[in-house]
């Protein structure tokens, strides 16, 4: 569902969306793209591999530690928060939240400077 | 658990319900009186652990499900299928559960939500053994609902 939200959000934005249902495919996809990845959103709760855990390795490989992440979590949860900013995350987004927050929170993120 | 705390979970949840559908949808809802439970054909159920357990489920159907979906995702409504309700319903009980954990004076209410999962059907009903405590609220726009039942 937030995958789809946010797809409709890009869509506004015209940014190109690659979509992973759970941490391994993100990691997946991130091995054969990272060169054209601007950002991730990573939702904390995932299957397989949650998102705090894509955080960190991410954090922790050379190739793509420089990729600004943003993370999304539930209102109730907000030292997740905290953990993910100590953790290298740029932003955060918690549910639920209007798409217009999204769409002001990955411009910041990324401004002009979105990957051809 | 006291019924004044069931409750005060009670409010919380309807207040957590109508945020939720506000801000995610741009829908105002408002809580309506019951007389009975509504024709629900969707309902989300999930276990809620803390201090006090119990589990809570969200009913509705799929005339407001579309609705709500479509607002949410922007994908007109003759263009979603059965799973994007199912989606639906499923993500507003996590971002209801959130906002209470968030809003919960109490550590007791501050829920970590088990195993949510989704059951279709007609004429949903929810069954309870008479000693379990409960509570109901309808929250509503219209035609559209969404029913909260507590059960602790």
């Amino acid at each position: 569902m937030i995958r789809k939200i946010i797809r409709a959000a890009m869509n506004m934005l015209e940014y190109e969306l690659l979509e992973a249902e759970d941490g391994i495919e993100a990691f997946n996809i991130l091995e054969e793209r990272h060169q054209d990845i601007d950002l991730v959103l990573l939702d904390w709760n995932m299957p397989r591999k949650n998102g705090y855990e894509v955080l960190l390795d991410m954090k922790n490989d050379p190739r793509y530690a420089h990729i600004p992440v943003m993370m999304v979590t539930t209102e109730g949860d907000k030292m997740n928060i905290v953990a993910a900013v100590k953790a290298g995350a740029v932003n955060y987004l918690t549910k639920p939240f209007k798409v217009e927050e999204l769409i002001g929170k990955v411009l910041e993120c990324v401004g002009d400077e979105v990957s051809e | 658990m006291s019924d004044e705390g069931l409750l005060y979970l009670g409010k919380l949840c309807a207040r957590a319900v109508l945020e939720v559908i506000e801000t995610a949808a741009g829908i105002g809802m408002e809580i309506v009186d019951m007389d009975g439970e509504a024709d629900a054909s969707i309902m989300a159920i999930a276990a809620l652990e803390a201090g006090e357990s119990g589990v809570l489920t969200l009913r509705s159907d799929a005339a407001t499900l579309r609705v709500l979906t479509s607002y949410m995702t922007g994908v007109p409504e003759a263009d979603l299928d059965e799973e994007a309700l199912y989606d639906c319903i499923h993500e507003l009980m996590n971002m209801t559960v959130g906002l209470i954990k968030a809003e919960a004076k109490d550590d007791a209410f501050k829920f970590r939500m088990i195993a949510p999962f989704v059951v279709t059907g007609e004429h949903l009903h929810s069954l309870h053994k008479p000693r379990a405590q409960k509570h109901a609220c309808r929250v509503a726009s219209g035609d559209m609902f969404i029913e909260l039942w507590l059960f602790f």
